[in-house]
């Protein structure tokens, strides 16, 4: 009985936690990422608890199990894969845009195959807030073809380097770290405009 | 009235910003140099912080730039590439460090390379001024400057010497507190 009733406990701890408006991906080299959502209506302002809404602007934030790190990011065609589920459970199609994401993601190797940016993951993630910031993402709508109401599940994939300031091309693919299994609820009501 | 303004916290994120041989002299007396390498080491990458205590929102930068150089026209008070500029953007909080975890919040990147190459000789001269625009929360609010910095670079070259000249390049300066607003009549696009 006990048993079942820290089982049940862990299990609503567990939901809880998904109905956060946040994606965390797997951990990776102890480097793991957050996907979050900046309200569209209000610039600035990140979501928290309510659900992502299918217009609202996504961005990324680093975190790392120990310390810090400095890390090297390209671009989404390199570095971001997405995918989307409808409420039917069929694949959602991609924008023009979205059909770019991902599309060199196996040609990222090193500094040399795309420009790559500095972001320094810092701490761990904490779903009470307290300041994030990351790279920006493009809002749902504007990666796929949301043309229904309900909920979507959106999906991604993240790849990036560990910074090292070598020319050694063995080194920095051994620095590659590829994250997966990011999963955000997407909601599109029935009043919306777009 | 509270005014954010912006410091500048790392102005070498990848050492110092220096000119150097991208291709040096190849066999058919091509040649090629560059601010450092993108992303990597020696270009010019540096993180300034806004602060905002009463206002949260979102800030980034504009970057104007005046090119000369070999093998292309020059251009005066341009676009470079996208506003904000490519990757040079972020949320601001109103709190510069999360009390919860560390993370030290409002870091704006600018990462840029600029580099010229050419059969025999090339040069390249370039000043770039970076506005830094915030907006605050709102959903029609507009972006106003907080300040602006400089930054520049001069490289050139003609086999078969290895030297390059001249070989210059200054900033990125401090933030100034400036009310200068970023204006541009085109946009300059990177070769692809």
């Amino acid at each position: 009985m006990k048993n079942r009733l820290i089982l049940t406990l862990l299990t609503g701890c567990i939901l809880s936690a998904d109905a956060l408006a946040v994606g965390l991906s797997n951990t990776n080299s102890g480097i793991y990422v957050a996907v979050m959502a900046r309200r569209a209506s209000e610039p600035g302002v990140i979501v928290y608890g309510d659900p992502i809404r299918f217009d609202d602007g996504l961005f990324w934030c680093p975190f790392c199990t120990a310390g810090s790190a400095m890390l090297s990011y390209p671009s989404p065609s390199y570095g971001v894969k997405v995918k989307m589920i409808g409420a039917d459970g069929v694949e959602v199609p991609k924008t023009r845009l979205g059909k770019t994401f991902g599309s060199k993601w196996d040609r990222l190797h090193s500094y040399k195959d795309d420009h790559l940016r500095p972001v320094e993951a810092q701490g761990h993630y904490d779903a009470r807030g307290g300041g994030y910031g990351g790279p920006f993402l493009p809002s749902p709508v504007d990666l796929f073809e949301m043309k229904k109401p309900g909920t979507y599940t959106l999906e991604m994939e993240i790849q990036l380097f560990r910074y090292t300031a070598s020319l050694d091309l063995g080194a920095w693919k051994t620095n590659l770290v590829h994250l997966s299994a990011i999963r955000l609820n997407v909601e599109k009501p029935p009043d919306a405009k777009k | 009235m509270f005014r954010p303004s912006v410091v500048m916290i790392n102005p070498a994120l990848h050492g110092p910003a220096t000119n150097i041989w991208l291709t040096p002299w190849n066999a058919v007396f091509f040649g090629k140099a560059g601010l450092g390498i993108t992303g990597l080491t020696n270009n010019m990458s540096y993180y300034v912080q806004v602060i905002s205590s009463d206002f949260a929102g979102y800030a980034k930068i504009t970057q104007l730039c005046t090119l000369s150089g070999s093998g292309f026209s020059s251009v005066s008070n341009y676009l470079d590439n996208a506003n904000p500029y490519p990757g040079a953007i972020n949320i601001v909080n109103t709190n510069l460090v999360s009390p919860l975890n560390g993370h030290t919040n409002n870091l704006i990147n600018l990462d840029d390379a600029p580099q010229n190459g050419g059969l025999f000789s090339f040069s390249l001269t370039g000043s770039f001024v970076d506005y830094l625009m915030f907006t605050p929360n709102g959903g029609s609010s507009i972006y106003v400057p907080l300040g602006k910095l400089t930054w520049s670079t001069a490289l050139g070259a003609s086999y078969p010497s290895t030297n390059l000249s001249p070989n210059s390049v200054s900033g990125p300066t401090a933030p100034d507190a400036s009310y200068v607003w970023p204006v541009w009549d085109y946009v300059f696009s990177n070769p692809n």
